[in-house]
């Protein structure tokens, strides 16, 4: 007969292990309502510099710097993304706080693209449209991971083109987005793969200065 | 794109993981159940003992071997010496002849079970005790052994081994490795779940041999053949973890990959001769240790191929992507690592927490309770290295191990 020994080491054992399971929940629930609570700090700071614009003047908003906040927005980012990895991309809370994200994004990316027009500001904004499984996409996620590591660019912003989301929904409207990868560099539409080179292309030649 | 492999391997880690905390805390439990245990008994009676030194080119060795034996410190009326030159073409037979003391023997070349089956023919004590060549004993080794014959059951008693060069990095890793694995023997045989006496210094009731019969020459690990024979006759093995004997361990990778392709290769071919030991019948012995023996080489197998299977995808997709995205991008990403600790499943941090913990605990045991010399502190950096690289060694040997069988076309 199986001892006392080998039953009461296989108890202790199934605890530990369902310890370690719930500590790992514990752990990415604690993670998740991290990026949540970043993810409200952000969007309270970009409510108040859209308040600020509507009642300060345009000279007082086109001095101000918002380099922190898309700093800030980027770790979110890495953030949701790591969470992804971490519980899956079915994960409910998961899916809400990322498309939370691409709220957030597509409100700063309108925000800036307003100042920038009024303000005459010569930084580039880059919409990237992408989708999971696709390796195209990878290829083009680490060039611009590689673009901005070069050139510190914080106005990149990708986005799921597999998202059910109005707000994302209405930027694929407005430029028309219908396949990926897609990148609206500017304004302009660039349909597929571009490469390194000719990224820094079309910067270079929109762009003189980078912020 | 090829698969990602990351689920697979998340899976994978969980059921290591439980495999691994189940046998560490089987093993806490052992030990502390039988901190008392620890020590050889002190012997009632002194035993006529004979220890055959097979040697086959051995020269380098062979004095000090003997000489190491002679310091025994044993009644000289009770002690047989006994070498059995197998065929040397040096002066290994040369050598032990110009030692006073002992019987040497020498016979054609045949191997070594033949070898030590010769000088069992030869032998006269109540205890037959084999010492390879290339190794030596301390003076109170034998005394620490005999106590255990005193219960019928025992069948055979190994020593403590320890290694005897620990120069290179390969020999301070087998250090490690043989401390560890000695502490894993005594411990496992307090529960009489040994099935293997080694060649340095294991000591055998002599009427074994006439009951069960002599090794067997075919073998290529003819030290755990008859070891688990002697098991599968109701025997059981002790370990003497005090009885200090050291041994030379192979000093180049490819030394080394020889020997565990040989004792791999035996593994296989004893676990199939002896696979009814894996029963209740046997005790701890037959439903735990065997089983998980197995489960823990099978495990390597698993987890290390699956590891070079996920990295050679991982060769291929880099590639695929580079051949899309130019090198300029692959270049930029190494020089801006996006480094994060994010990555880190929660749950597997802590079981590899647990583990080291318990792997730590392990190696401090193995100072205590196998009496070493050195302190499991000056081990540590060994013991780190021992762990980071071990498993892939093993997962290497044993696909050089299935190779070689192939290769042969071996059958079992």
């Amino acid at each position: 007969m199986v001892s006392l020994r080998f039953v009461a080491t296989f108890s202790i054992t199934a605890l530990t292990f369902l310890i370690g399971i719930f500590l790992g929940q514990a752990v990415s629930d604690y993670r998740l309502s991290e990026a949540q609570q970043s993810q409200n700090d952000l969007m309270s700071s970009l409510i108040g510099y859209e308040l600020a614009y509507t009642l300060i003047s345009e000279h007082d908003l086109c001095s101000t710097d918002f380099t922190e906040l898309q700093i800030e927005r980027a770790k979110l980012g890495r953030k949701v993304s790591e969470l992804g990895e971490r519980l899956g991309q079915n994960d409910s809370t998961l899916r809400y706080q990322t498309e939370l994200y691409h709220t957030y994004q597509l409100r700063e990316y309108s925000f800036l693209k307003k100042v920038k027009q009024d303000c005459n500001k010569t930084y580039p904004l880059v919409l990237y449209f992408y989708s999971n499984n696709n390796d195209l996409c990878v290829a083009q996620g680490q060039t611009l991971d590689a673009i901005q590591a070069k050139y510190n660019l914080t106005t990149i912003y990708a986005i799921n083109y597999e998202i059910d989301n109005p707000s994302v929904n209405i930027i694929k409207k407005i430029y028309n987005v219908t396949s990926t990868p897609t990148l609206v560099i500017n304004e302009n539409k660039y349909e597929g793969f571009i490469r390194f080179e000719k990224i820094e292309e079309i910067l270079y030649r929109n762009t003189t200065s980078k912020n | 794109m090829l698969p990602d492999l990351g689920s697979i391997g998340l899976i994978l880690i969980y059921i290591i993981a439980f495999i691994t905390l189940f046998s560490g805390f089987y093993m806490v439990s052992i030990i502390f159940e039988n901190t008392k245990n620890y020590s050889s008994p002190k012997p009632k009676k002194i035993y006529s003992a004979s220890i055959i030194v097979p040697v086959h080119n051995g020269s380098k060795y062979i004095t000090e071997c003997i000489e190491s034996l002679l310091k025994l410190n044993y009644p000289k009326d009770k002690l047989e010496i006994i070498v059995v030159d197998d065929g040397s073409t040096d002066d290994s037979f040369k050598k032990a002849k110009a030692i006073s003391g002992i019987k040497v023997y020498r016979k054609k070349h045949e191997g070594k079970s033949a070898a030590l089956n010769y000088g069992i023919r030869k032998a006269r004590g109540e205890l037959i005790g084999i010492l390879d060549a290339d190794s030596t004993v301390d003076k109170n080794a034998l005394m620490k052994i005999i106590g255990f014959f005193e219960d019928p059951k025992v069948g055979a008693v190994h020593s403590g081994m320890r290694t005897k060069n620990r120069k290179n990095l390969l020999e301070k890793l087998q250090e490690v490795e043989y401390l560890l694995s000695l502490f894993l023997k005594k411990t496992y045989s307090l529960v009489d779940g040994l099935y293997i006496t080694p060649g340095v210094f294991s000591i055998y009731r002599a009427k074994i041999f006439k009951e069960i019969g002599s090794f067997d020459t075919a073998e290529f690990s003819e030290d755990l053949e008859i070891s688990m024979r002697i098991v599968s006759q109701g025997y059981i093995l002790k370990c003497a973890a005090d009885a200090i004997t050291y041994t030379n361990v192979p000093s180049t990778f490819s030394d080394l990959k020889r020997q565990r392709v040989r004792w791999n290769s035996g593994l296989i071919k004893n676990m199939k001769r002896y696979s009814f030991l894996m029963s209740e019948k046997y005790g701890e012995l037959g439903y735990y240790i065997l089983p998980m023996m197995i489960i823990g080489h099978i495990g390597i197998l698993v987890f290390f191929s699956y590891i070079s299977i996920d990295a050679i995808f991982q060769l291929i997709n880099t590639l695929y992507l580079i051949s899309i995205s130019g090198l300029t991008p692959f270049l930029s990403n190494i020089l801006h690592p996006k480094f994060s600790f994010g990555f880190i499943q929660s749950t597997v941090f802590f079981y590899a927490a647990l583990t080291t913990l318990l792997g730590l605990f392990f190696l401090q045991c193995s100072e205590k309770y196998c009496f070493y010399r050195k302190s499991s502190l000056a081990l540590l950096p060994q013991y780190f290295v021992y762990l980071f690289v071990g498993g892939f060694a093993y997962f290497y040997f044993w696909i050089a191990t299935f190779y070689t069988i192939l290769r042969r076309d071996i059958k079992w």
